[in-house]
């Protein structure tokens, strides 16, 4: 019997393709830039060189990334420390949300740590029992954090309300491209920095035609600008379909000093929502009538639509934090030479859930917000199942915590039904045990070094070890 | 609510009764279980996977009780011959094949290699392969840098003993057993099931009931006519026969699965004998001749009649239909070559009490449960197609049927995508995950046309490095393992060790 079968001998030499393919990215923002860095990162120059072009105009807009996306600048050469001691980025914990409606009833929002299971019961359930005497985020760390303005390295020997400590970072979009630029510049990546447009070179296939007259040969073209798409869409008689997201018109203003903080604000209002973060506000104003429109394949002919050029919103998954996770699909799925059918069919298809998941995340939120009457099908059946079980929806793809994605209806008044969440726990017993943790969870925020502290002592070894974990 | 009946008392029934025994009674819910000793049941999974120690572990099972109650003996993963050729053999390990380096996916590195002649076989390099291959078993390691904690382990188990275990536990906590056969189904005004008159005369009502009547799907299927799924045009086998024999050596850590020219044939060792099937397609081989075939292949002497089983791959097209939940074979049938029945089970139970209607309101969490289940059944599915369609075997019409079948898309596009650049898809819930689908990619022969190019950031020797490191850690690993016998003598002997914690996973079997 041969324990170990395969002795086949189809592996063929990766190294033996002759020349690297050609990908150019195209677009003038933070996923165009990153995109860059990662592909070049990522894979041996010998197997492929990349461009970018990145049409003029100035970079405006602010955003933040959660957890792993925040993380993930390890993954083209970048520690997120640099970012942090630039001063191009700061550590966002949680969003202060209120109503435009009512300015000082505001709630703080993570994208997850919130308390933990307990007698075989989610924080969200056991928080029913005390959630009018407690607000969620008195179980929060990271919230309690934010709300004192302080951050640091968690002790080795920690207590139970420090496990997570998850943590963001939040950045205007101009800073982060500069300091993208200043790597590509140190590593002789190509750049050019002008206007360009498709040039047909068969049915499926494009090249660039740059605005200076260049033609610019391209194994691939990565847009992540959506002019590019747009375009190819128009050559190929294809619209985009209508997402049941309002579109919105953006405006940016400085808003004051730049206080570096490990929070940010955001305003909702029934006709657009402002975001306030490092000394800007960007108010986005929605457009009544009007939604977005996006395009059902991701990956057509040559061409690889990324982040924002697939326009689907950005309110809760910044456009960057999109292009990092379908870069993630797309590079197992790169093909090495020409384009293979089977390989853009499973991106698509990726790419396709991963979109569904954020469209009814962006869904909801803007229902919530009352932008919007419509409601993307999953995000009606998400908040069937929470108003009915206080639960929410399995998905392979978790861009929230299940808590707060469980907190976010109720941010604008929708509960669970009445008797759908059991009771657990003997009344004084429950009381005096909920008490005490938050109590806890206070003290154990005050014992957080000042957030200022902690840029300073960002020179430390061990505070770099404990960001790029 | 305030009532639940569950009909049918096989390790479904228990399984179910025991968790909701559990969870529900101190809730308030009283629950009912009907059987009938007059009813044999199947007996379904003797061979289990790793999230069965969750569920015991969730129930607050002691492990080492439940492995002399039941007969137990520990499984490491699945050995299958003579399925891409026969002669071949492989183990699909509960376990990883290496480690990912800088992002890069094991077998990559090692595909790197093996085409420079610089890789040892791919099984070197899971320790859960080798210590299984070498009769060897201990409990992974607590430390996840340790090589031994790159494994998990679920039982064989005796289905009957585990039954009654159950029935013993849930009893104690409160579970009415009655005793009779249903005949006749009451239903209300809107279609729902709201009694169950028994043969006696005895009429039970309740606000919701679990079909838990095996093949028959009395509910379900008998009284609420839920169309039934055929898959049987890509897993044709419709029948087994099976029969216990006698142990005369010391149980081997894992199930086989051994391929013959009209299906496969499975050999479970338990601590007091070896469970012995023969699954097949009888448009292949008659009863006849997998009755014999069976009882001349049994690795020790019996002295019971072999027992045929019929059934059809497939599923209810929903298995929560108004107030009526179907779990186990009422549900569906998937046949047990990667021993997946109880797992079907415990998954259906699990995810019914995470979206309990406590308020009664049925309809959105029974939509998410409908949905989840059916990806569920459908990613084994495809998996267990996997073994049928990925072979080389051409010496009967049955395999020449299996290796030309149509197969759904979904595999057909995972299958290229292995072939193409060795890219495995994953996905977060379900079975199965990556080292799961490469241990049968590679072991049935697939070989992918190149390596993912990332492999080429890292240079050869260095690639050697790591490889030849982890071989030797594995080599070091194995060598330290106790054997498998010892470790059922002691665990089930005066004085066990503890068992570590679990989590809901068929690969890291450590909570952290």
């Amino acid at each position: 019997m041969n324990r170990s079968t395969n002795t086949g001998s189809a592996v063929s030499s990766a190294s033996s393709a002759a020349q690297p393919v050609h990908w150019v990215v195209y677009g003038n923002n933070p996923a165009a830039r990153y995109c860059q860095l990662y592909l070049v990162q990522q894979l041996p120059r010998e197997r492929i060189c990349v461009s970018l072009v990145a049409p003029g105009g100035k970079v405006s807009g602010a955003g933040f990334l959660f957890g792993d996306s925040a993380m993930e600048h390890c993954e083209i050469g970048i520690d997120p420390r640099d970012l942090l001691q630039s001063n191009t980025a700061d550590i966002l914990l949680a969003l202060r949300i209120q109503s435009e409606a009512n300015p000082q009833a505001g709630h703080w929002l993570a994208s997850g740590g919130y308390g933990f299971m307990h007698q075989g019961q989610p924080f969200f359930h056991w928080w029913q029992r005390s959630r009018t005497l407690f607000d969620a985020s008195e179980f929060n760390l990271v919230c309690r954090a934010a709300e004192a303005g302080r951050y640091g390295d968690i002790p080795t020997n920690a207590p139970e309300v420090y496990r997570s400590l998850e943590r963001g970072l939040q950045f205007s979009y101009r800073d982060y491209c500069d300091h993208l630029d200043l790597a590509a510049q140190s590593r002789k990546l190509p750049v050019y920095r002008q206007q360009a447009t498709l040039s047909p070179v068969d049915e499926h296939r494009f090249d660039l035609q740059l605005a200076d007259g260049t033609r610019m040969q391209a194994g691939f073209i990565i847009d992540c600008d959506g002019a590019l798409l747009a375009e190819s869409a128009l050559h190929n008689g294809q619209g985009g379909r209508s997402l049941p997201l309002p579109a919105s018109r953006m405006t940016q203003t400085l808003s004051g000093c730049r206080k570096r903080l490990t929070a940010a604000h955001c305003t909702i209002g029934r006709d657009g929502w402002q975001l306030n973060l490092r000394g800007l506000r960007l108010d986005h104003k929605v457009i009544p009538a009007e939604y977005l429109r996006s395009y059902p394949h991701a990956w057509a002919g040559n061409l690889i639509g990324l982040g924002a050029a697939l326009n689907i919103g950005g309110l809760a998954v910044d456009s960057l934090a999109q292009t990092q996770y379908q870069l993630r699909q797309l590079l197992p799925l790169m093909p090495l030479q020409t384009e293979d059918g089977c390989l853009r069919a499973a991106f698509n298809r990726q790419v396709a859930t991963y979109n569904r998941e954020v469209t009814d995340l962006h869904s909801l939120c803007h229902w919530l917000a009352g932008h919007t009457r419509r409601l993307s099908p999953g995000a009606r059946a998400q908040l069937a199942l929470f108003r009915a079980s206080g639960s929410t929806l399995q998905t392979d793809i978790p861009l929230i915590s299940a808590e707060t994605r469980l907190l976010l209806p109720t941010l604008a008044g929708f509960w669970p039904r009445p008797g759908t969440i059991p009771t657990t726990g003997g009344d004084s017993d429950y009381n005096r045990w909920v008490r005490k943790l938050s109590a806890d969870y206070r003290q154990a925020a005050t014992t957080l070094p000042e957030y200022h502290c902690y840029l300073q002592s960002l020179c430390t070894s061990s505070s770099r070890e404990k960001l790029c974990e | 609510m305030k009532k639940i009946i569950i009909l049918g008392g096989g390790t479904a029934g228990w399984m179910c009764a025991a968790a909701m025994a559990r969870f529900l009674i101190p809730r308030g819910i009283a629950i009912t279980l009907i059987e009938s000793d007059q009813i044999g049941t199947v007996g379904v999974g003797e061979a289990t996977l790793p999230h069965l120690r969750f569920f015991n572990q969730t129930l607050g099972i002691d492990e080492n009780a439940f492995m002399r109650a039941t007969l137990a003996t520990y499984k490491m993963g699945i050995e299958f011959q003579h399925w891409g050729r026969i002669g071949d053999a492989y183990i699909h390990p509960f376990g990883e094949y290496g480690r990912e380096l800088d992002g890069i996916p094991f077998h990559h590195l090692w595909l790197k290699a093996r085409q420079s002649g610089r890789a040892a076989p791919l099984d070197d390099y899971a320790l859960p392969v080798k210590a299984a291959a070498a009769g060897k078993f201990d409990f992974p390691h607590p430390n996840p840098r340790s090589i031994l904690s790159t494994f998990s382990y679920a039982f064989h188990l005796d289905a009957g003993l585990y039954a009654r275990f159950l029935r013993d536990f849930a009893e104690q906590l409160g579970v009415e057993r009655v005793e009779g056969r249903v005949d006749t189904i009451g239903r209300d005004e809107r279609g729902h099931i709201s009694a169950l008159k028994l043969q006696d005369g005895n009429s039970l009502g309740a606000d919701f009931f679990v079909d838990c009547s095996g093949f028959r799907a009395l509910l379900l299927g008998g009284t609420l006519q839920t169309p039934f799924l055929d898959w049987s045009r890509w897993l044709p086998c419709d029948s087994a026969v099976a029969v216990p024999c006698e142990s005369n050596r010391p149980p081997p850590p894992y199930t086989r699965a051994i391929a013959h020219s009209a299906g496969w044939q499975w050999q479970i060792p338990l601590q007091h004998r070896t469970g012995n099937g023969l699954v097949y397609a009888r448009d292949h081989l008659s009863d006849d001749q997998a009755c014999q075939r069976l009882m001349n292949s049994l690795p020790g002497p019996t002295s019971t009649e072999p027992r045929i089983l019929r059934f059809k791959a497939g599923r209810r097209k929903n298995s929560w239909v108004g107030n009526c939940l179907a779990i186990g074979l009422s549900s569906g049938f998937l046949e047990p070559l990667e021993s997946t029945g109880i797992y079907l089970i415990q998954i259906a139970i699990t995810k019914f009490l995470a979206l309990w209607p406590q308020g009664g309101s049925y309809p959105a969490g029974r939509r998410e449960f409908n949905r989840q289940m059916s990806l569920e059944y459908e990613r084994i599915r495809d998996f267990l197609i996997l073994h049928y369609h990925a072979t080389e075997r051409e010496d009967s019409a049955f395999w020449r049927y299996c290796r030309y079948m149509a197969i759904p898309d979904d595999l057909r596009l995972k299958m290229a995508l292995y072939r193409e650049q060795g890219y495995i898809v994953g996905y977060g819930h379900g079975l199965f995950l990556q080292p799961s689908w490469l241990a049968v990619y590679h072991g049935q022969r697939i070989l992918p046309k190149t390596y993912s190019p990332q492999a080429d950031l890292l240079a050869l020797d260095e690639i050697d490095r790591l490889l030849s490191g982890y071989r030797r850690l594995v080599q070091k690993g194995v060598a330290a393992m106790p054997d498998h016998a010892s470790v059922i003598a002691r665990q089930c002997g005066m004085r066990p060790l503890p068992v570590p914690p679990t989590a809901m996973s068929l690969y890291g079997g450590i909570a952290l």
